[in-house]
């Protein structure tokens, strides 16, 4: 089962044009991009009890590695029969506690390809992506921020430049290219032509296909702000260094609330705990 | 994570052994119920597998027939599995079955047809 961080208190948006603030207290994300630092620290100490849960999972059946006959496919885990049950299980404890069971909470279900012009207006063609470096060395390669990262763990202090850093896997300092952005958007293409006209993402996040359902899911369900909009589903992240078990794979399943409310009024709601106590029954 | 724990019980012949419990919130547990007759009997078997079936309509049911008792328990243990009911060669004579708890490993005697109705309360929402 993934590991399910409540992204922090930052994450204000305006939708473009909108006068709604968007608040994202119960956005709850999988990915290290959006877990707090305390987190991964976390990960580290746990990591002996970790590999137990693991070979269990794998014993019994809760997951296996994907496409394993044809050799396997790198960081993909399929969920075995009681692997689905579980997560079935989470999933609807979720649902039940974050949307049917508040009054001021409506459920949705989007499309995992949305119009490229929705990822282009939210930012993510242009920003969502990541520093790529690689150890001209072993070849190996990295996130040049998560490296930093791990610097200042170790050292206390930032490193100036990547070429005070070793890489991690042959110890070489000094090797590693200039970082170039890599995007984190998986991209397909829609009809018989494979060139720009067809050119579609998966969606990185569910958020998106709430905001552009916005409108119709607040006159349709007669609901105005303070309200919040629930989804749970796949996206898709080109990770460059996926995989630790199921955590950061390139496809997960998300499990997102966004909450409307008035301008100016977010830190009452965060004080209100919006929040109900998830996390006490999540594994 | 915080899940995954183990303890020691004791086994068939009365030594402590580790057990692997999976302490998963009854919501999440994937399976809700095992019923696990005490070994393959002509007799025995109709019964359990009918228990078994009455209570597949509202839960998920684990049926398992296979090896010692003590190893049924432990599979069960590791993954979670709320409660198990052993059908035993008494349930001929009493028409009532054992059911064992699996944190705290009790067992209560409960007759065949107020299963449901003692699960029912216990397993609410699940």
């Amino acid at each position: 089962m993934r590991i399910i961080f409540i992204k922090g208190v930052k994450g204000f948006k305006r939708v473009s044009g909108g006068k709604i603030w968007i608040l994202r207290p119960a956005s709850f994300v999988n990915c290290d991009r959006c877990a707090p630092p305390a987190a991964s620290r976390m990960e580290i100490t746990m990591a002996d009890r970790l590999e137990v849960i693991v070979s269990l999972a794998k014993r019994r059946g809760f997951v296996y590695p994907s496409s394993e006959i044809y050799g396997g496919l790198r960081a993909s885990w399929d969920y075995g029969p009681l692997g689905v049950e579980l997560k079935n299980n989470v999933k609807r404890q979720w649902w039940k506690s974050m949307v049917t069971g508040r009054e001021d909470v409506v459920g949705l279900d989007s499309c995992v390809i949305l119009a490229k012009e929705v990822w282009e207006a939210s930012g993510h063609v242009e920003t969502f992506s990541d520093p790529l470096t690689e150890c001209t060395e072993c070849h190996k390669r990295y996130r040049a921020d998560h490296l930093e990262e791990a610097y200042e763990a170790k050292h206390g202090k930032k490193p100036t430049s990547l070429s005070e850093i070793n890489c991690p896997h042959c110890g070489n300092k000094g090797k590693f290219t200039v970082p170039k952005q890599f995007s984190g958007l998986l991209k397909t293409y829609l009809g018989p032509v494979e060139d720009e006209s067809g050119l579609a993402y998966l969606r990185p996040e569910t958020a998106q296909g709430i905001f552009i359902n916005f409108d119709n899911v607040a006159t349709t369900s007669r609901k105005k702000p303070p309200f919040g909009i629930g989804q749970i589903g796949k996206s898709f992240r080109n990770e460059i260094t996926p995989g630790n078990f199921i955590f950061r794979t390139r496809e997960f399943e998300q499990m997102e609330m966004e909450f409307f409310v008035a301008p100016g009024s977010d830190e009452e709601w965060h004080k209100n705990g919006l929040i109900p106590d998830l996390l006490g029954m999540l594994i | 994570m915080d899940a995954y724990s183990e303890d020691e019980a004791p086994n068939s012949k009365g030594e402590m052994e580790k057990r692997v419990v999976l302490r998963l919130d009854y919501r999440l547990a994937p399976v809700k119920v095992a019923v696990l007759p005490l070994s393959r009997n002509a007799d025995l078997s109709p019964k359990a597998r009918d228990l078994a079936a009455a209570l597949r309509k509202n839960w998920s049911v684990d049926f398992d027939d296979a090896g010692a008792i003590g190893r049924r328990y432990r599979r069960q243990d590791e993954i979670g599995t709320p409660y198990a009911i052993t059908v035993d060669f008494d349930t001929l004579n009493d028409n009532a079955v054992t059911i064992r708890e699996r944190d705290s490993m009790k067992q209560e005697r409960i007759s065949i047809d107020q299963v449901e109705a003692w699960l029912a309360p216990r397993l609410l929402g699940c």
